[in-house]
């Protein structure tokens, strides 16, 4: 029953002393000096949202803001931002907080629309990336040895009858909602972040998630913009300094 | 206060149903169930009238926060840079300041600014501060 593990023992030697991994699957060097050490994707690489083959290269300006006739709009890009962080200043620009004639009272906000929430990110051991192998010794070796890489540490509850329903809460990791619908992830910081009153509901209706590049809102400028080719310089035929030369 | 006060009649029956005029069901009809209802209003709007003036006092400070920020300052560092500069200028006219002449608000942020400036290079060498 039990079959030798020699067959995961590994050939080469490893003759770099300092590059160390930092987990078995894939061979990223520690940099001491990155913002964070530890970093966790949802998926593994090969599953990950990639960008079709066939666009246009593009570029994001971060974040943009655009006055309308309805008030202020706030176009944002998640791509490479904290979830908490984003999700704080995104309640800050709903509540109108930035604003002189702010009133807790009212809804004086701005309206915010979030868009690559697909690409966002959550520091640390919130996600976990599935360890998943036909093989359950190397599964068994990986939660003998790493033990905090087999939980997903993030956990969220939804409530259907919070009382009266026998069947309790609904329970989703952050990695299943990402793979269901990853804009839940940033409506839900956002709307732990502002106030809970009765006006919550009417800021949450200014904030619009898109998982993708793009938003749909018509007269709204997008954030994520196709990169222009610059027309090349063609130096001048005739130049005041060379005719000057010429006549001295 | 006390219950009390409209069980033993010191409080008549025509007042309480004065007070007793916007709620809701038979609080605002039958006495017993309007004489707990009123004191419990009383009482909040005794204490609430306090607290008010805590209240406007946070939503001076919220506006004048919001305001300084968008000179690039904190609201924690422009009191602490007016306090410095002896100016006694209180929250409530900052906040009036903010929305209506927001040109006078600038100088004063600028005041406060000056004097929270970080010392040069110069005055770092002067121990005699120390």
């Amino acid at each position: 029953m039990f079959r030798s593990l020699g067959r995961f023992v590994r050939k080469t030697r490893r003759r770099d002393a300092s590059r160390t991994w930092q987990s078995f699957r894939d061979a990223k060097v520690i940099n001491p000096f990155s913002e964070y050490q530890w970093t966790s994707q949802p998926y593994p690489s090969y599953n990950m949202p990639r960008v079709a083959r066939d666009v246009r290269p593009h570029r994001t300006l971060k974040a943009i803001s655009h006055c309308d006739e309805k008030g202020w709009w706030h176009i944002l890009d998640a791509q490479g931002r904290d979830v908490g962080k984003l999700a704080a200043f995104a309640s800050r620009l709903l509540q109108g907080k930035h604003r002189c004639d702010y009133a807790p009272d009212r809804v004086k906000g701005d309206s915010v629309i979030i868009v690559n929430a697909i690409h966002v990110f959550f520091p640390g051991h919130t996600w976990v990336r599935h360890c998943l192998s036909s093989n359950f010794f190397l599964t068994l070796l990986l939660c003998l040895f790493q033990p905090h890489l087999c939980k997903d540490t993030k956990i969220y509850r939804f409530w259907r009858n919070r009382r009266t329903d026998p069947r309790g809460a609904k329970v989703l990791t952050a990695t299943r909602l990402m793979m269901l619908n990853p804009s839940i992830i940033i409506s839900q910081a956002v709307k732990g972040m502002l106030p809970n009153n009765l006006l919550r509901n009417n800021f949450l209706r200014r904030l619009y998630c898109y998982p993708g590049a793009i938003h749909p809102h018509w007269g709204m400028p997008q954030v994520i913009v196709p990169v222009e080719k610059r027309p090349e310089m063609i130096p001048d035929a005739f130049t005041f300094e060379a005719e000057v030369r010429q006549s001295e | 206060m006390l219950l009390s006060a409209v069980r033993f009649g010191r409080i008549p029956r025509e007042i309480v149903f004065a007070v007793a005029k916007g709620m809701y069901g038979r609080s605002k009809r039958c006495f017993k169930l309007a004489a707990v209802r009123v004191m419990k209003e009383l009482n909040h709007m005794y204490w609430l009238r306090k607290k008010r003036r805590k209240q406007m006092r946070i939503l001076w400070i919220t506006r004048i926060n919001a305001a300084s920020r968008e000179h690039g300052f904190l609201y924690s560092r422009l009191i602490s840079g007016l306090t410095r500069a002896n100016m006694a200028v209180d929250r409530k006219s900052l906040c009036i300041l903010a929305e209506t002449e927001p040109a006078s608000f600038k100088c004063v942020v600028d005041e406060a600014k000056r004097m929270m400036k970080r010392e040069t290079l110069e005055s770092a060498r002067n121990l005699s501060r120390f």
